[in-house]
């Protein structure tokens, strides 16, 4: 078997009983890279050299069985909005394109101090601005189960990467879904972990009080492996917490777990061919010995709206900075005011420009109550119904997305059928809650994605939950047949 | 919620960005459609919620200078557009005519 292939926890058993080593490992997906990344676009840089250089340092840790970290060796792809010191960072925009990282993100630290081997940058909607990859300056990735389709985004790179077998596992940002929908939709694991586990410090900012850095992997194990590595708090990112490291533990059957469906959800579904996906999923999860309660979340159906007034303010102010004067291109002007606005026009893309005067408006004077301060309050409803859920069931399932993959193009010129396409995801991130989507079946030959939502902090639950379900589904069992 | 060419020169003029006609067109009718999405907020009439935010509680720390290496310092500089040994060069903020002010 092609090593690429293996997953993070077989890749490490692998590496540690020295049955390959850490330079075959990253071999056999640079090899991957070289073969299948033309067509898919997955990666925007691949540091081929450094890469090896990495490999090499790794075996001979794990030759001498001395400081070997928990990713020792492990070929890991890295989303190009996090900053690595002297590597070019462009979050996929022009405004960057020129840009390299004068520090490295604590995420990326971390990753290396553990033995990773960091294969490369991958492409992304602009700044994170997108469901699809599309809005990327440098061009769209490609589904890898057909590439005439979208891979979802804005991690679109680092899911398209793990589905095809382009790194062992990656890295990648959740503002909105980012890192669930792109997982679904290239049928792979996504985490978005609870508001403040993770570090966010060089992440390049699209709406702070939303974004947060998760795995994205083959299985809930690797995710599991990997946020391990990246969680915890951290001086400068005021916003991370002081909680325990999330634990985790394997189990047979869901035998005493409650779980939730939330009706808002079910509803937005129903007539779409995910509906029965999910209906199905359910029912694997009944016979794992969950007991399954439809329950109701009010405010569900206002997330989406709260998100697209919050997101877009955030956003307006955070990419102020992108200007003409610190970073990268800096076009012509006959006043201070006018670089501004031939910079800004020039070199930020469509969606971040309309993003950007979306929050503006958001926030400006006579309609701040109506929009921002309005969507802050329908913000705390949102918060209070999965409160309130959380008191009658462990966990909430949903759908990570009301379709599969579509054809690339179909959304790109409809900003708010691309919006639409996040109705599923938002909610946890305006709870600041933790959820994981994992494959839970195909449907027509595009895989579907299974979210499970958890209270704050209960990673260690969600993994528990989405690994016994996993191994009901048996996808990776699946897409090998269906390839 | 119908955006007027005159809003969206104002939005554009506050966001700091130069549209050419065919995006300004563009613009309003893309964002007008997701305003009217987003006003589904407004049924929420009685929200009586606080807003998320105010639960907050400032994070503190001690307000060291942390020393910064060489090639840390020659990266950030690298990166602005312009500078002149060193030091970093920016466009000029005042005019020197009066009638500017």
């Amino acid at each position: 078997m092609d090593s690429a292939r293996l997953s993070l926890s077989d890749a490490r058993r692998a590496l540690l009983a020295k049955e390959i080593s850490a330079s075959e490992l990253t071999d056999a997906c640079l090899k991957r890279i070289t073969a299948v990344n033309p067509e898919l676009f997955a990666y925007l840089e691949v540091f081929e050299d450094e890469a090896r250089h990495a490999a090499a340092a790794a075996d001979g840790k794990l030759a001498a069985s001395s400081e070997v970290g928990p990713l020792e060796g492990i070929p890991i792809a890295v989303k190009d909005n996090l900053l690595n010191a002297g590597h070019a960072v462009t979050a996929a925009s022009k405004i960057l394109e020129r840009y390299r990282a004068a520090y490295s993100a604590t995420v990326l630290e971390k990753i290396r101090a553990a033995g990773a081997v960091i294969l490369g940058r991958t492409n992304m909607d602009e700044f994170a601005m997108g469901s699809s990859t599309e809005s990327s300056a440098f061009g769209a990735t490609k589904n890898p189960w057909d590439v005439l389709r979208v891979p979802g985004g804005s991690s679109g790179g680092s899911a398209a990467a793990v589905a095809a077998d382009l790194c062992i596992a990656a890295l990648g940002s959740d503002t909105g879904g980012s890192i669930r929908q792109p997982a679904a939709l290239c049928g792979v694991v996504g985490l978005k972990p609870t508001y403040g586990r993770v570090s966010r410090y060089g992440l390049i900012a699209m709406a702070s009080s939303l974004d947060q850095i998760g795995p994205l992997a083959k299985t809930v194990e690797d995710a599991a492996a990997l946020l391990s590595v990246i969680e915890g708090e951290d001086q400068r990112d005021s916003t991370t917490a002081s909680e325990p490291p999330t634990d985790w533990k394997r189990r047979a059957d869901l035998k005493g777990v409650r779980v939730g469906i939330p009706q808002e959800y079910q509803e937005g579904i129903a007539d779409l061919p995910m509906g029965a996906a999910i209906e199905k999923a359910v029912a694997k999860l009944r016979e794992l010995g969950a007991e399954v309660k439809e329950i109701s979340l009010p405010h569900a159906p206002y997330a989406l709206a709260v998100y697209y007034v919050l997101m877009p303010a955030e956003v307006s102010s955070n990419l102020a900075r992108f200007d003409g004067v610190r970073y990268g291109p800096r076009a012509a002007g006959e006043n201070l005011l006018e670089l501004y606005r031939q910079t800004r026009g020039a070199f930020l893309g469509d969606e971040a420009r309309r993003r950007i005067m979306l929050g503006t408006y958001a926030l400006s004077a006579g309609y701040y109550d109506a929009y921002y301060r309005k969507a802050q309050e329908a913000r705390t409803l949102v918060k209070q119904d999965y409160r309130a859920a959380f008191t009658q069931v462990d966990v909430l399932v949903a759908p990570t997305s009301p379709t599969t993959a579509w054809p690339l193009g179909e959304k790109f010129d409809d900003p708010l059928a691309m919006y639409l396409a996040d109705v599923d995801t938002v909610s946890a991130n305006v709870a600041g809650l933790p959820a994981i989507t994992i494959p839970c079946g195909l449907l027509d030959g595009l895989p579907a994605g299974l979210q499970f939502i958890g209270p704050a902090w209960s990673e260690g639950m969600l993994f528990s939950v989405a690994d016994c379900a996993e191994r009901a589904f048996e996808f990776r069992k699946l897409k090998v047949s269906s390839q | 919620m119908k955006l007027s060419p005159a809003d969206i020169e104002h939005l554009a003029d506050l966001s700091h960005l130069a549209l050419g006609a065919a995006e300004k067109k563009k613009f309003e009718e893309q964002l007008s459609s997701i305003l009217d999405y987003v006003n589904k907020l407004q049924e929420l009439e009685k929200a009586e919620a606080v807003p998320t935010g105010t639960e907050a509680v400032n994070v503190f720390r001690e307000d060291k200078v942390t020393a910064c290496d060489a090639a840390t310092r020659e990266r950030i500089i690298k990166n602005f557009p312009a500078s002149v040994d060193g030091l970093l060069s920016v466009p000029a903020v005042f005019s020197e005519t009066k009638d500017d002010f």
